[in-house]
């Protein structure tokens, strides 16, 4: 009876700590989310104001990086899954020589550092004319993100049987017919988890947006960024909290494509 | 024959546009980071490697050490993780340790910084169920930035590990019990020697991610030292100094490629051949 | 019946072109702005509202680059792409930089002169639209305001702030760690604080404000720099402008420089406890006005220099410099007088008077100095 009464102390106390350690951090930017006037030593904020929860509604520098971050990651989206598409049919029906290889390739963006290649672009970009342009951003985003709708709609393409396929072929219709109406629709959900991932990872994505894209357009993490360095810290938390939203819920939804391989790269 | 040739050649053309993407956006920006940074004034030189070595030695250091510490610690956390969660369910810790894994670093960086803060949310709380007058902040210093990486990269490491752990065939673990042995005993005897390949693997991507994050350290690292990334952010925003920040990079990407390439021979070995 | 109407098409197209021709086109006048977020936020959330409805088809795009002589070098680096383009417009049609930009962009042609056609040139007093870091910028700028920096504490805790740099160097060896300040990388509070104990040991500080620049007036450096090497151990580093001010708030620590400006803002937007005091140490600390300047070739040069006419009149410096951000104004108090009443100008010298300013505030040093001191720094106190 003792011991399951200090096992009960050490659970609660394990709990706590926990809900500390992990919690904690989220709280902290809720609070300052409402914080007017917030000085040392009060343990909390001594006045509260909706203010800064007011302006990612009013037309204003929140809002107007909340729409473009969206828009950046939309297109993104647009453009991987357009891409990946064909090239995932490519890898999963056509037998291609060095397969492995060419889609550890698409890995590489996001397995290895990206400063050095984004500085580069950045470069690039700006003597062509797309630093500080949304396409420029949508680019590299595009590039980065690919693997992961190459990847899960490799996967999915790769788990419809061929028979399904083969059968149509031999009543006739082209293999473009085939594709559009047979293996596509079935398709779908994974294209759309895949989506999911390109839009979450573009929208947290900040080291691209910041160098190609700042100091003339500001997405929502380079907004949150550097408000948070010039101590905004109600304005960087109210981003914040309305960036982790869209990921949690879409987390909760997509959980069992959740691979290890991909969310890796998420946190950006 | 010829079918098979064209058959390629349509799967060709079908990955093409992908990888043309993957070429210049990507190859094309890597290949002139490797250039330019054996670039200065015009001229083909090692002075930017001179000047990293020079001025950056100490934070290349610092790098790999923060990097290290950071890999070991989540190594220890994610196995113990694992292992308890191996042989128990419990709703609550798995749901906890997992909420990382959905927020941005550059979230986390700002939600540690307030955090973490000599009086920041923390301290606010701390100091005032134990009474005291002051704790130290950890924000700004190397203990606040390991603490931060640890907190993003663990769920990650633990739940390719957990993955692992759980994917074992319990008959060995029922032997080994069966055979008097305790739960620790069997967690270092029988389950960690069987998913070596998969610990190894959580341990080069947390390696990776720590040593190649930009925003963590930025907004929680100490002035000086700091990792290489906050540093060739610095050349370019302070001093439009492209070639060192070039040559600070490709000493990254080295330094990430060493550990590919032991990667793959250690796969090799291992599995008898590359599985992605 | 089909010519009719084409012709009716026509017609309607050309009464339509020709109306619209009366309406001025629409403009978007693009600024680029160095400074913390308090300097943006005057631009976007104060100027711009009231300059669009005096002039309803501008739309002013405020762009921020950051703090310190970093953000004026990012707007000198976007200059200089646009120049290295050679097109005939540039995109960029004001922009608001520290004297060390205005100096460097002056060197490399990427500013014109313009306030020979600014009435509110003759206003400015001081002569900071005519010298800035030992070299003549006359005529390529105008101050947009002036702000100095100076030590805050919190009185909760200081209750006998220290007068002098000397007293500080006491104090702080009383309380390690309560003193904060920014390094040099972290933007101007912290560069500033640097000079300012310059200033205090140097034998020549004349000569480091107004020239000649010789480095055999550097030569008491090394002790100089030693000697804050070991103030530097009883001391916090904060991150940034912005961090020392949060520091402050916070309790993190009692006292730190800071820009009098970016104080006021954060008191006023109540993210500065309102209990916390500024005062300026003897023998001085240095101060500087962020400028107006326009770039060579920018597209809306007419819109820039009435953006910068409006800027500067004595009733908006009164209005929003004064009034709303406790600011100092670019030009002569007396201008700004009659739009203010009396306790609303004495606020702006509420901690520090006006006879303080004069004597305590001092300019930036010489560029030359200026990099030196820099780089000094970072050789001899950071390693």
């Amino acid at each position: 009876m003792k011991f399951s009464i200090l096992r009960m102390t050490l659970k609660v106390v394990f709990i706590i700590f926990m809900l500390l350690v992990m919690i904690g951090p989220l709280v902290g930017i809720v609070i300052w989310s409402f914080a007017r006037v917030w000085y040392w030593p009060s343990p909390l904020p001594q006045e509260f104001t909706l203010r800064y929860w007011i302006e990612v509604f009013k037309q204003g520098r929140v809002l107007n990086s909340l729409v473009l971050s969206v828009t950046i990651a939309l297109l993104t989206v647009a453009f991987s899954t357009l891409l990946a598409i064909p090239a995932a049919y490519g890898f999963a029906r056509y037998r291609l020589p060095f397969e492995r290889i060419l889609l550890l390739l698409f890995l590489m963006p996001q397995a290895f550092p990206q400063l050095p290649v984004f500085i580069n672009l950045a470069s690039i970009f700006g003597r062509m004319g797309l630093r500080g342009n949304i396409w420029g951003i949508v680019l590299a985003h595009t590039m980065a993100s690919l693997v992961f709708s190459l990847w899960i709609i490799t996967a999915t393409f790769k788990s419809i049987p061929v028979e399904l396929e083969q059968v149509a072929q031999n009543l006739g219709a082209s293999r473009f017919k085939v594709f559009w109406t047979i293996t596509f629709p079935i398709a779908i959900p994974g294209i759309i988890a895949g989506a999911i991932y390109v839009f979450l990872w573009s929208m947290g994505e900040f080291t691209a947006a910041f160098f190609i894209g700042a100091p003339f357009i500001q997405t929502a993490p380079v907004l949150m960024y550097t408000s948070s360095m010039g101590y905004n810290l109600q304005i960087a938390s109210v981003i914040a909290i309305i960036l982790i939203i869209p990921s949690l819920i879409f987390m909760i939804l997509i959980e069992r494509f959740l691979k290890a391989e991909y969310i890796a790269s998420l946190g950006g | 024959m010829r079918l098979q040739t064209k058959e390629r050649f349509i799967g060709f053309l079908l990955v093409l546009p992908a990888f043309l993407v993957l070429i210049f956006l990507y190859v094309y920006p890597l290949i002139r980071a490797i250039w330019t940074s054996f670039l200065k004034d015009n001229h083909l030189t090692w002075a930017n490697y001179g000047k990293v070595f020079e001025i950056y030695s100490r934070d290349v250091l610092y790098s790999v050490v923060m990097t290290t510490g950071v890999v070991l610690v989540v190594l220890v956390l994610s196995i113990l993780l694992a292992s308890y969660l191996r042989f128990k369910e419990w709703r609550f810790l798995d749901l906890m340790y997992r909420l990382p894994l959905f927020i941005p670093f550059l979230i986390v960086g700002h939600a540690m910084r307030i955090f973490l803060a000599p009086h920041g949310t923390l301290n606010n709380l701390l100091t005032r169920i134990l009474r005291v007058e002051e704790l130290p902040g950890f924000s700004r210093s190397w203990i606040g930035l390991l603490w931060t990486f640890v907190w993003v990269m663990t769920p990650y490491a633990a739940l390719i590990v957990l993955g692992a752990f759980r994917a074992l065939d319990s008959s060995y673990i029922e032997a080994a019990r069966n055979l008097g042995a305790s739960k620790a005993k069997v967690v270092f005897t029988v389950i960690m020697p069987m998913c070596k390949p998969s610990i190894m693997v959580a341990a080069i991507l947390t390696f990776v991610r720590t040593i190649s994050s930009l925003t963590i350290p930025v907004m929680i690292g100490p002035n000086t030292p700091n990792m290489i990334t906050v540093d060739m952010m610095f050349r370019i925003n302070f001093f439009n100094d492209w070639g060192v920040a070039n040559a600070l990079g490709v000493v990254s990407y080295l330094i990430v490629v060493v550990l590919a390439v032991y990667y793959l021979r250690f796969m090799a070995t291992e599995r008898g051949g590359i599985k992605g | 019946m089909k010519k009719f109407l084409l012709i009716l098409v026509v017609v309607m197209a050309s009464i339509f072109v020709f109306a619209q021709s009366d309406i001025p086109v629409k403009v978007t006048l693009t600024m680029m702005v160095a400074g913390d977020q308090n300097m943006v936020d005057f631009f976007q959330y104060e100027i711009a509202p009231e300059f669009e409805k005096l002039y309803p088809n501008v739309k002013i795009k405020v762009v921020g680059t950051g703090p310190g002589d970093a953000g004026s070098q990012q707007i000198i680096q976007q200059l200089q792409l646009e120049k290295d383009s050679g097109k005939e417009k540039w995109a960029i049609d004001v922009v608001v930089i520290h004297e060390t930009g205005a100096v460097w962009a002056i060197e490399r042609g990427l500013i014109r002169q313009y306030t020979d056609f600014l009435t509110a040139k003759r206003l400015a007093i001081r002569n900071t639209d005519e010298m800035a870091l030992g070299v003549n910028v006359d005529g390529y700028v105008m101050p947009m305001f002036h702000s100095q920096t100076a030590l805050a504490y919190n009185p909760r805790f200081v209750k006998d702030p220290p007068k002098s740099y000397a007293e500080l160097v006491e104090w702080v060896k009383k309380n390690p760690r309560k003193f904060g300040y920014n390094g040099i990388k972290g933007g101007m509070s912290g560069v500033a604080f640097v000079f300012g104990w310059v200033y205090w040991k140097s034998k020549n500080t004349d000569i480091l404000i107004n020239g000649p620049y010789d480095k055999k007036y550097e030569e008491d450096w090394p002790q100089i720099f030693a000697e804050l090497k070991e103030f530097n151990k009883y001391v916090t580093m904060t991150a940034g402008n912005a961090g020392t001010l949060d520091a402050l708030n916070r309790g993190e620590i009692w006292m730190g420089p800071v820009w009098v400006d970016m104080f006021y803002t954060w008191m006023r937007e109540g993210r500065m406890d309102p209990n916390i005091r500024i005062i300026l140490l003897d023998p001085g600390m240095p101060g500087q006005p962020m400028h107006f300047a326009i770039p060579t070739k920018a597209a809306n040069a007419d819109y820039a220099l009435k953006l910068i006419e409006f800027v500067s009149s004595p009733k908006i410096q009164a209005k929003y410099i004064v009034e709303r951000f406790n600011w100092y104004p670019a030009i002569g108090d007396d201008f700004v007088a009659p739009y203010l009443t009396k306790e609303v100008l004495d606020r702006i010298y509420k901690d520090v008077k006006q006879a303080e300013l004069l004597k305590y505030g001092k300019p930036m040093p010489l560029l030359p100095y200026k990099q030196d001191m820099q780089e000094a720094y970072e050789k001899w106190v950071e390693k």
